[in-house]
């Protein structure tokens, strides 16, 4: 029985698209839609409210101190011996091919904050939870994994952002959804990734869009990568942004015209100049 | 009839463009009238249905954008004028120019159809998505006239370009060009880079609502506001290509009746006209200031903004140097040109508050922003165009217009658009938002509303004096004298009245000297 939870579960949390979600078993009486967070309503939502945290190391923090850059935000609660670790795991090696990609780096241009909204969570529990991590070295020092000082902020801080759990006794596990929240140097929600298993270069530009607003002279080159995708919220994916491109092609129609038209002009003035008598001078 | 349809003479191409972009004015401003009187008062007052004040809205914009200031100026006035003025025969590519006011023509009908199809369209002259793709109404028709419009535009340009660059007269230098062609010049190379990215934009949005595309749709990965960009990306510069002949129409009008040289033609011409194409073009996205966007590009697009004052700076003093000292006659031209002083320094100093960021929070999308540019994109062009047809009226009919009516009718239409506009300023201010169809919370404004009303009424009785008086003019006026104004330009000194066929009894050629502003003080190649 808890194997087949956890495969459903698993199945729920993994922010699965409509065909998986036939693939659940037909006895299933969750509707994995109820626990989706519907990016249309949350997103541009602030969540600085009630948002004194404690890391593993039982130091206090707020989001100021996480520094004026984007953060990518994983509510997950650390006695789950399921889905939170891979889901937190996923999350690692994804960043370390985004490092790869070098566009963007962990703590210049954003952090990671791991979230329990679990109110028994406690930074003890934080801390073996970061250890089963394994963080390497290039993550481990801007990714924090935390619980929040005031246990009852959790709920309206996690009904705010539109992220919703419960707790089933008899299976003794939470079902919750499986979003990576990003998080805007103003501390707005700019985006919700959804699908557990994120292309590299989707959570790059996620964070790239994150940061849109920060984004200096220097960064020419990431804001002109940002706007050359678009997000795509039904296949919860990044795709190029066609009419941008069909734009810029389209600059040169005019000009080759031109080009084309110009030559023919000067051809016919050459003869004309052969053929013309003098005129009248003025 | 039958030589109006097939000529390829670029007098008449002028004629043709000239009397589509009045019929396609008179209807936008019937609309216009529409939509004041529906203004007037609270509550619904014309109609109870708000989707057709939108389409009101919808052809008062685009027919006045697109389908008047734009084919008034690039289409009537170069292909009347550049021509004359530049000692060619006729332009580089005369069957293309023909095609091109056809296209024009085409849009026009296209345009008109709005009032007989059952869902016409209404999604202002902007089209922005996601409206545009969800409205019931006939998108298509918003697209098909950019195109036919774009198009038109498109083939004008290069046709322009060519006949100034290969068709000059022997010996004219690019320093003896009359500022109009300059100034037009301008506009064609905005035209010709632009208007591509507008039409590739509309085109998406049409795939969107009918062909089921998600270009600009975010749900499916489409950038709404990337439409906003691409449309602001032409459509801003779309205020030089109207601005910059109408600038060259006026500077014409205010030399030959100052008796002056164009004041400083060289920095008019270099610092003016190319620096208001130049940065005329990195400015779009002040109309977005309020949509979201990098905080450097929106201070970045803010200096570019304001730095645009000073090449239009150069341009107004250009205007006002040309009056210095001069000897003036107020003939009708002449009142035009100069009211357009006023209207463009009241429109570019209102300009100045919405091109900051900070200002335009408050005042985006309200009446002062229709207000400003109403005052100079608008009537400063209108007002050109109309200076224009008064000024070049005997060299295009051989006969003169009734002065008397026709100052009668400047003066209707120079205080009507004052007591139309003035007072939006300040309920634009006061927050009462642009394109309402009505304003129930804001009853204070009402009576504002009504005077506005009053003046927009007063305008279309001078409108219509306007027009007759050309019309009697050009049928019962007096034979006009040769060069009745005494200008130097090629097209008074060299033609017949009105110009024939092939446009010079004998080619012109031109010597170092000559000037067309050469009235016996300094001339415009030692400014």
């Amino acid at each position: 029985m808890i194997r087949w939870l956890l495969i459903i579960a698993l199945l729920l949390l993994s922010g699965v698209d409509e065909a998986n979600c036939t693939s659940l078993p037909s006895d299933s009486q969750i509707d994995p839609e109820l626990l989706r967070v519907d990016d249309k309503e949350y997103l541009g939502v602030k969540v600085t409210e009630g948002s004194v945290f404690i890391d593993s190391q039982g130091k206090e923090f707020t989001w100021k101190d996480l520094g004026d850059k984007p953060v990518i935000l994983v509510l997950s609660y650390y006695t789950c011996d399921g889905f939170c670790p891979a889901f937190n795991t996923e999350l690692r090696s994804v960043l370390e091919r985004v490092q790869n990609l070098s566009r963007v780096k962990i703590g210049d241009d954003f952090a990671v904050l791991t979230l329990s909204f679990d109110g028994n969570d406690d930074p003890e529990s934080a801390g073996m939870f970061r250890e089963k991590l394994a963080l390497p070295d290039e993550l481990e020092k801007d990714w924090k994994v935390a619980v929040f000082k005031e246990r009852d902020r959790i709920k309206s801080f996690t009904n705010k952002i539109g992220y919703k759990f419960f707790w089933s006794p008899p299976d003794r596990m939470f079902f919750h959804p499986n979003a990576f929240y990003f998080i805007t140097p103003e501390r707005r929600v700019s985006r919700i990734l959804h699908n557990s298993l994120t292309d590299a270069s989707d959570m790059e530009l996620a964070i790239l869009d994150a940061k849109f607003s920060r984004m200096k002279p220097t960064e020419i080159v990431n804001f002109a990568v940002s706007l050359c995708y678009s997000y795509n919220y039904k296949e919860g994916k990044y795709g190029l942004n066609y009419p941008l491109f069909i734009a810029f092609g389209s600059l040169f129609g005019g000009i080759t015209a031109f080009a084309v038209a110009a030559n023919v002009s000067r051809k016919k003035a050459e003869k004309l100049k052969i053929s013309r008598g003098k005129g009248e001078k003025l | 009839m039958k030589e109006w349809i097939f000529t390829t003479d670029h007098k008449r191409i002028g004629i043709l463009y000239l009397v589509g972009s009045i019929a396609a004015f008179a209807v936008a401003g019937i609309m216009a009238l529409l939509i004041r009187v529906e203004l007037s008062s609270l509550g619904p007052t014309l109609v109870e249905d708000a989707s057709q004040y939108n389409v009101w809205l919808y052809f008062h914009g685009a027919a006045m954008i697109l389908a008047f200031l734009i084919p008034g100026l690039t289409g009537f006035v170069a292909n009347y004028c550049i021509p004359l003025m530049i000692g060619a025969h006729d332009v580089a590519f005369p069957r293309i120019n023909a095609f091109s006011v056809w296209l024009f023509w085409f849009a026009i009908v296209l345009a008109l159809l709005t009032f007989v199809i059952p869902d016409p369209p209404d999604v202002l002259w902007t089209g922005y998505p996601p409206y545009s793709v969800q409205t019931d109404g006939n998108t298509a028709f918003y697209v098909f006239t950019v195109h036919l419009l774009g198009f038109s535009s498109i083939l004008g340009a290069v046709n322009f370009l060519c006949t100034v660059i290969y068709m000059r007269a022997p010996g004219m230098g690019w320093n003896q060009l009359n500022v109009f062609v300059w100034t037009t010049l301008g506009a064609f190379v905005i035209q010709l880079v632009m208007i591509p990215v507008l039409a590739s934009a509309v085109t998406l949005l049409l795939f969107d609502k009918y062909l089921g595309t998600t270009f600009f749709n975010p749900e499916n990965g489409g950038d709404v506001l990337l439409y906003q960009n691409l449309f602001w990306f032409y459509s801003h510069p779309a205020v030089y290509v109207i601005l910059l002949p109408a600038v060259g129409i006026i500077l014409e009008v205010l030399a030959t009746f100052a008796r002056n040289p164009v004041f400083n033609y060289k920095v008019t011409v270099y610092g003016g006209i190319w620096g208001t194409v130049l940065l005329g073009s990195d400015v779009w996205a002040h109309h977005l200031y309020t949509s979201g966007m990098v905080d450097w590009l929106r201070i970045g697009m803010m200096v570019t903004t304001l730095l645009i004052s000073l090449p239009v700076g150069l341009l107004t003093i250009s205007l006002v140097g040309t009056l210095y000292k001069g000897s003036i006659s107020f003939k009708t031209p002449m009142v035009y040109a100069t009211s357009t002083l006023f209207l463009i320094l009241l429109g570019g100093l209102t300009g100045i508050p919405l091109a900051m960021t900070s200002l335009t929070v408050h005042l985006a999308e309200t009446y002062f922003v229709m207000a400003h540019f109403h005052y100079i994109m608008g009537i400063t062009a209108t007002f050109a165009v109309f200076a224009g047809v008064y000024y070049w009226f005997p060299l295009m009919t051989g006969k003169m217009y009734n002065e008397t009516y026709s100052q009668i009718g400047f003066w209707l239409n120079f205080i009507g658009v004052n007591l139309t506009f003035w007072p939006l300023f300040g309920i634009g201010i006061d927050g009462m938002p642009r394109r309402y169809f009505d304003y129930q919370m804001y009853p204070e404004f009402e009576s504002t509303q009504m005077l506005s009303t009053v003046g927009a009424f007063i305008v279309a009785a001078g409108m219509a004096i306007t027009i007759l008086t050309w019309i009697h003019g050009a049928i019962l006026g007096e034979k006009a004298k040769p060069n009745p104004w005494g200008s130097k330009s090629m097209e008074w000194t060299h033609c017949e009245y009105p110009p024939g066929p092939g446009n010079f009894p004998t080619p012109p050629e031109v010597t170092a000297e000559w000037s067309p502003y050469n009235y016996g003080k300094h001339t415009a190649q030692s400014l």
